[in-house]
């Protein structure tokens, strides 16, 4: 699987250098509360829009790899998960920080990310081959509904309410319509404002929608200031810590199944693996939840394990996993590039770069996760008065730089408020977020179903010829099912007796 | 909860004048029922506009662009049925969490002045005076502290992507109009 095109990666020092790059932001972001890696993503293709793909990619690899790592850091230190995907590691990594055992439960948070990562890369690596193969019988309509399973699951899992993440993807599909049509060409849902007519872009939804909403969402909660911890260093043997491998590479499979899911991802994949190691470990040091580092174990492994399974939907298929992989897809669109079963044959070069970009990610989080991590609990301390202005200027640089255009920058705030009154109202983002990036793919793919059936005599029988239609409208039904409320209490009725 | 307000210095008369603390228990009345509806309406209007503006473009509905829109107008007619159920079910009151609203919607004016002053004034200047705004509204005390910020981040942002990444950064059409 084009070892030496990875390897050629390994030994080339910009890309290093650019990896280290995306590393060390990804290291501040994703341990500062209130910057998150999907945000950064976001900032990031806006303005590697000029740099070539394989830069971009190292940059975004580094980012993302060590970013989801960090978020462990303040959510141990200050009991604030950096990310959603590190809720659970503060249920028990901030007891052990208040019993004095942070620089160990940091350890172990190191060590279980790297494991989980580089086991979700290499499955990714192996995995996207095999199922691309089977991409390519993919008909429109198999598009089309793989990209709905994807928006019905992300709405099933986000929201307490499935219909408002339905509704979410819904007003998602609308936006990404706008503009001027992909098969006629005539303008559409423009309103009469010719600004509209590009289209919305998806930077300036993205920025707006991660991180102006963040900002937000800081001030009305005023919550400017946090408690730390104390970082006391100490010698741990790696023997100790490799104690919990076995079961490592459990949470690790789990993260890298439920990332590879449209729609689930970090936060679904640590839950379920910190709930099966409730089952599986006979007697952690300290019960569950009081800070056991069997937890920190489950829940660090798999989140991150996680980034290897949602690029491999992203790569293979063009359907992202979750909303970080959603913009690393727009990264390829933006840079020109198709993402697709025909990805890995026509782009041997970038499938390597992604792969080698990731790996070496998961080199530097093992760097900085053990030599830098442990000197940064004053870093995440940075007062959010000071840092939500800095913010929100690199929001407006983010949705500019793209196109250059200042209605982008009108578009990010407008995006911005709208993602606010939705998380107050319970509404999800990612399903929106999913739905801008995939809303043309479907559109188009739609359309070229219904004009295909169009030609043949048994229209119905023509469009689920396939089994893979058969099978993805089965599951799409099912989902949709499932989370009628009438079914689902009937389901837990029938669990219940 | 109502400390953080005074450490607003000059901006806490403006500030008070607009002292509308909206709790989250009334805000929460008009809910889930009411948006249901109002998705209703929506969904109603996306059916029509989507055949209307169809029958215009004389065209077959398979190559229709509208085709699309029609379908998620549909969907969302369901889900704002779905919604209106749930919404007549519970009816609970949620967590009762005060929320700033007063800092946010100053912030928001603040950004909005910022976005229209920055094509004209340039990237520099605004954004240190959008710094030292939104730091003293945040609660930043001291002046020295919150101008020497803000100068100081406004450079290194601009350094960063303007000269090192070479975003192009509005320079501000005021200064080719005073002949600068």
């Amino acid at each position: 699987m084009y070892f030496d095109l990875v390897l050629s990666y390994f030994l080339n020092i910009r890309f290093i250098l650019l990896v280290l790059f995306g590393s060390v932001i990804g290291l501040f972001v994703g341990a500062i509360p209130g910057l998150s890696v999907t945000m950064a993503t976001a900032l990031l293709v806006s303005i590697t829009y000029t740099w070539t793909t394989n830069d971009a990619m190292a940059t975004i690899m580094g980012l993302y790899v060590v970013g989801v790592f960090s978020g462990a850091l303040s959510a141990i230190l200050i009991n604030i998960p950096g990310a959603p995907s590190s809720v659970v590691t503060a249920f028990d990594g901030y007891p052990l920080a208040k019993r004095g055992e942070a620089y160990k439960t940091l350890k172990y948070a190191t060590i279980y990310s790297f494991i989980g990562s580089v086991f979700g890369l290499v499955a990714m690596w192996t995995l996207c081959g095999p199922i691309s193969k089977i991409a390519l019988k993919f008909h429109p309509i198999d598009y089309f509904l793989l990209a709905l399973f994807g928006l019905a699951a992300v709405g099933s899992l986000t929201s307490k309410s499935f219909s408002k993440g339905l509704i979410s993807a819904a007003f998602g599909l609308f936006i990404a319509m706008i503009g001027l049509d992909s098969v006629v060409g005539s303008p559409r849902l423009t309103f009469g404002i010719r600004s509209l007519q590009a289209g919305i872009a998806t930077v300036p939804a993205l920025v707006g929608l991660f991180g102006f909403t963040e900002v937000l969402s800081s001030i009305s909660h005023n919550d400017m200031e946090a408690q730390v911890s104390e970082m006391k260093s100490e010698k741990i043997p790696l023997k100790d810590v490799l104690k919990h491998f076995w079961h490592s590479m459990y949470y690790a499979v789990i993260g890298t199944v439920v990332g590879a899911l449209p729609g689930a991802g970090g936060p679904v994949a640590s839950f379920l693996a910190y709930s099966s190691a409730e089952k599986i470990v006979r007697k952690p040091s300290r019960p569950f939840g009081e800070g056991a580092i069997e937890g920190i174990v489950a829940s660090e492994t798999s989140n991150n394990a996680c980034i290897g399974g949602a690029m491999i939907p992203m790569l293979a298929l063009a359907v992202p996993g979750d909303a970080v992989t959603a913009i690393i897809l727009s990264v390829f669109y933006v840079h020109g590039l198709q993402p697709g079963p025909m990805f890995i044959k026509t782009q041997p070069g970038m499938f390597a770069s992604v792969v080698a970009g990731g790996l070496l990610g998961c080199v530097f989080l093992l760097l900085l996760g053990l030599v830098v991590a442990p000197k940064l609990s004053r870093i995440i301390l940075v007062p959010k008065r000071i840092l939500l202005p800095l913010v929100t200027v690199l929001c407006i640089i983010g949705a500019f730089a793209a196109n250059n255009r200042m209605f982008d920058v009108l578009l990010m705030f407008l995006f911005g408020i709208l993602g606010y009154v939705m998380r107050r109202r319970g509404y999800p983002v990612a399903p929106m977020v999913l739905a801008i990036v995939l809303g043309g793919m479907m559109d188009s793919n739609f359309r070229r179903a219904v004009s295909l059936v169009q030609s043949e005599e048994h229209k119905i029988a023509a469009m689920f010829s396939s089994p893979i239609t058969i099978v993805l409208l089965i599951l799409t039904i099912l989902t949709l099912l499932m989370n009628v409320p009438v079914v689902s209490t009937k389901i837990k009725g029938i669990k219940g007796r | 909860m109502g400390e953080p307000y005074g450490e607003c210095g000059s901006l806490f008369l403006l500030q008070s004048t607009l002292k509308v603390r909206i709790s989250m228990k009334k805000y929460l009345k008009s809910s889930d029922s009411v948006e249901g509806a109002l998705f209703f309406v929506i969904s109603v209007l996306g059916i029509i506009f989507s055949i209307k503006s169809h029958s215009m473009m004389d065209m077959d509905w398979k190559l229709s662009p509208y085709l699309f829109p029609l379908a998620i107008s549909i969907m969302l007619f369901a889900l704002s049925i779905s919604l209106l159920i749930e919404g007549r079910k519970k009816e609970e009151a949620k967590k009762d969490k005060s929320v700033h609203y007063r800092d946010m919607l100053l912030y928001i004016l603040i950004c909005f002045i910022y976005y229209l002053l920055l094509p004209y004034v340039g990237f520099l200047v605004s954004t240190v005076v959008f710094l030292i705004f939104t730091f003293r509204l945040l609660g930043l005390k001291k002046w020295s502290m919150t101008i020497l910020l803000s100068v100081v981040a406004t450079l290194f942002v601009y350094i960063l992507f303007a000269r090192l990444l070479h975003v192009m950064l509005p320079s501000g059409s005021i200064y080719y109009y005073l002949g600068l």
